[in-house]
């Protein structure tokens, strides 16, 4: 009887407690809305009293567009245009349902003749400002400031690294009645600015960029046969990496800059070879009578992914980089090729055969394929060096293109074409200045 | 190195000398060693035979009986008769003589007889002399004996009736204490018997008074609890009102997914947001500042009118932006 009045009033207490003396109340938001993040790019405002060759908050916000993971504000919806963060009213752009504002001015240094960009991003909600930097540079530095503040922003506000100042490489191919000319040539990662690296009236094939971003590996058909070359793209100095009777292509290099993968067939087929940059040794990698292709490096080193034809028809396949028995990857559908690996190592990116070929995504954890790209004719994938996005070559109305894809936000887009067939583009790794 | 050879003469010496001291000493032993070795003569054993009548008159028989006589042939006439005579007298004087003899003898028998019983006598009163000393000795040994049993007997007997005694004493004197301790014991019992008694009066009054309170107590509390559910039930709706408010404005970054940061917010009694802050960064700013983003972005929080659960529950919000799904 008592026993039990006491854990009555135990229980009573209990409970007062738990009205009483408690921590706040707590919830626990698990999800939030999927899409682009509403950013306004203000012009910025030219203090310099120079007419500028560039917009460049016109790049800035097309590189954050580009990207998928921003939706930007038309200039022609703008309230006011303020130029720093005491001009700025918030509840405009709040009631515009903005997010967040980049507001710049840019200012001229006559003796350094030198263009000066005060930029300032501010979250709309909070009022507060979350970047603020100058930047410079000369008038023909305006688009590399325009992607640096780009990628400052974009940093900013999803925590990863932007690629909008990397580089891409890419083969173009410009036929007439009298001639066919083949070039190779490095734009920025919007495919402005192109500068060509080199030409040849016989083809250039896959090429790929140095861990650093200085030199390109690439084979070329100019002597009549395949060759490897490799190219300092600032000095345009080549190199003859391998020349062996047959296949000399598809050269990739490990992360560490060490060794060039390549696919050779002196030894009769074409298999995957390892070369030594320092020693220029060889070592056979793969030892069968299928053709074994297209080798591309782990971002540890460790494996190398490849293709084969070895099941009867091309199919992905992984290798310790030190030899060893292959492990196929790819089981859906009778084309998968051109493998790359994802910045964290744990998705492979290929091109996979359905209706037409698209570019897929494998998770090697759990075996499940994505289709990321949805045109005809994708091929060759490269992916940016921030792994968020892959660049791939495609047709557009017969015409070879280079497209974009977002990893995860899965937006696209085509980077302008301005000669002939574009293919077999590769996405630089950041420069290191 | 050879050690030098000594002459063997110079042995001679002492060998010599040597084997006359052995000799000696042998010779020595012979003669001292029987004598040693003699054993002590034993005294011969003293045999006292008692003579009595009966041996004495053995000793009397065992004297030579007189020779039978011969019968004396008839003499023959005259001469015969003479000679017989002659012989008879010759006869005579030879049986006075032996007569005479055994007499003699006899009394010399008689004398070496009665020399013998004197001094057997005399052996046999020393004999029972030493008889009756060494009696008289055993027996005063033996009351000796006797007596310091007797006393050791009463010593002990003495010293059990001491014992005793004491035994009773502690006894008496144990008793007494368990007497005492009895009483004591009884007192006690009795004290507590009374303090419980007191005791229990005073419980019963305490659990009637408890049981009083505690039915107050219990109507309270079931009034505690049915306000506590009512106020669940406002609390869960206003929780899912906001849960919702705030995802659909909190959007979200790619590959968040195990990334935590918890947001403090003030809110007033008219669901207006007064501040938010970054209680518990996730370690990535652009995460933070999403979440940051989105509780302002909020522009009305749903909070309840009942302005006591407000102040309870809502005026101090944590909300915690944890991303389950990747995509």
């Amino acid at each position: 009887m008592q026993l039990k009045y006491l854990r009555l009033m135990l229980s009573g207490l209990v409970l007062l407690l738990s009205l009483g003396v408690r921590a706040d109340l707590v919830i626990e938001i698990d999800e939030g809305i999927r899409g682009a993040l509403p950013v306004a790019v203000v012009p910025f405002s030219n203090k310099s009293g120079q007419p500028l060759s560039e917009d460049i908050a016109q790049i800035v916000g097309d590189d954050l567009q580009r990207s998928g993971d921003f939706q930007l504000l038309s200039r022609a919806s703008m309230l006011s245009l303020p130029g720093k963060g005491e001009d700025i009213y918030f509840r405009d752009w709040s009631i515009l349902g903005q997010r967040n504002l980049l507001v710049g001015t840019i200012n001229y240094d006559a003796p350094s003749k030198s263009y000066k960009v005060q930029y300032e991003l501010y979250d709309v909600q909070t009022q507060q400002r979350i970047l603020g930097k100058v930047v410079g540079g000369r008038q023909d530095q305006m688009r590399d400031i325009g992607h640096s503040i780009a990628d400052a922003v974009y940093e900013a506000l999803t925590g990863i690294q932007g690629v909008f100042s990397t580089k891409i490489a890419y083969v173009t191919l410009e036929q007439s009645k009298s001639k066919t000319l083949y070039t190779l040539e490095v734009a920025d990662a919007d495919g402005r600015r192109s500068k060509l690296i080199f030409k040849s009236p016989m083809p250039i094939v896959s090429p790929a960029w140095s861990p650093d971003g200085k030199r390109l590996a690439y084979a070329s058909f100019e002597s009549g046969k395949p060759a490897i070359y490799i190219q300092d793209v600032a000095s345009g100095v080549r190199t003859l990496i391998s020349s062996y009777i047959g296949l000399n292509s598809a050269p990739s290099w490990s992360p560490d800059g060490g060794k060039l993968a390549m696919t050779l067939s002196r030894d009769g087929n074409a298999e995957v070879y390892v070369m030594d940059m320092r020693s220029n040794s060889l070592k056979r990698l793969t030892d069968h009578w299928a053709i074994d292709t297209e080798p591309s490096w782990s971002p540890d080193g460790q494996s190398i992914v490849f293709t084969s034809d070895r099941g009867g028809g091309p199919q992905v396949y992984m290798m310790s980089s030190n030899g060893g028995t292959p492990r196929r990857l790819t089981f859906e559908g009778r084309y998968n090729a051109r493998p790359r690996f994802s910045l964290d190592g744990k998705t492979i990116y290929y091109v996979h055969q359905r209706s037409g070929f698209n570019v897929a995504a494998l998770d090697m954890e759990s075996g499940q394929s994505r289709i990321l790209t949805e045109t005809e004719m994708d091929e060759s994938p490269s992916v940016a060096p921030n792994g968020s996005m892959i660049i791939y070559a495609t047709q557009r109305q017969g015409k070879g293109v280079l497209a974009v894809v977002g990893v995860n936000s899965g937006s696209k887009y085509t980077l302008p074409a301005q000669f002939g067939d574009v293919r077999e583009p590769a996405w630089s790794p950041y420069i290191k200045k | 190195m050879a050690r030098p050879r000594r002459n063997q003469n110079e042995y001679l010496g002492p060998a010599i000398f040597s084997v006359c001291l052995h000799v000696g000493i042998v010779i020595l032993a012979l003669i001292s060693w029987p004598s040693l070795s003699k054993p002590d003569p034993v005294k011969p054993h003293i045999k006292a035979v008692i003579v009595d009548e009966a041996m004495l008159e053995q000793m009397k028989q065992a004297l030579p009986k007189p020779a039978v006589q011969e019968k004396p042939k008839p003499p023959e006439v005259d001469t015969r008769k003479q000679m017989e005579e002659a012989r008879r007298k010759a006869e005579e004087a030879k049986k006075a003589e032996a007569a005479r003899k055994a007499a003699a003898e006899r009394k010399k028998q008689e004398a070496i007889a009665l020399k013998k019983k004197q001094e057997a006598d005399k052996k046999k009163k020393e004999e029972d002399k030493k008889l009756a000393e060494a009696k008289r000795l055993d027996e005063q040994k033996k009351a000796e004996e006797k007596r310091k049993t007797e006393q050791k007997r009463k010593e002990e007997e003495k010293r059990l009736a001491e014992e005793k005694k004491r035994q009773e004493e502690l006894k008496k004197q144990e008793e007494e204490k368990r007497k005492a301790l009895e009483q004591k014991l009884i007192a006690e019992r009795e004290q507590a018997r009374l303090e419980k008694a007191k005791q229990e009066e005073l419980a019963l009054q305490q659990q009637a008074m408890e049981l009083e309170k505690m039915l107050q107590q219990q109507q309270q509390q079931q009034a505690a609890e049915k306000q506590h559910q009512q106020d669940v039930t406002e609390l869960e709706r206003y929780r899912a009102l906001i849960y919702e408010a705030i995802k659909s404005k909190w959007i979200r970054l790619d590959g968040a997914k195990g990334l935590v940061a918890h947001i403090q917010l003030k809110l007033l009694p008219t669901g207006e947001l007064q501040s938010a802050t970054i209680a518990k960064s996730s370690g990535v700013q652009a995460f933070d500042q999403s979440a940051l983003s989105a509780a302002y972005a909020v522009r009305k929080y749903p909070v309840p009118s009942d302005s006591r659960l407000f102040e309870k529950e809502f005026r101090n919000l944590t909300l915690i932006f944890k991303p389950q799904q990747e995509f």
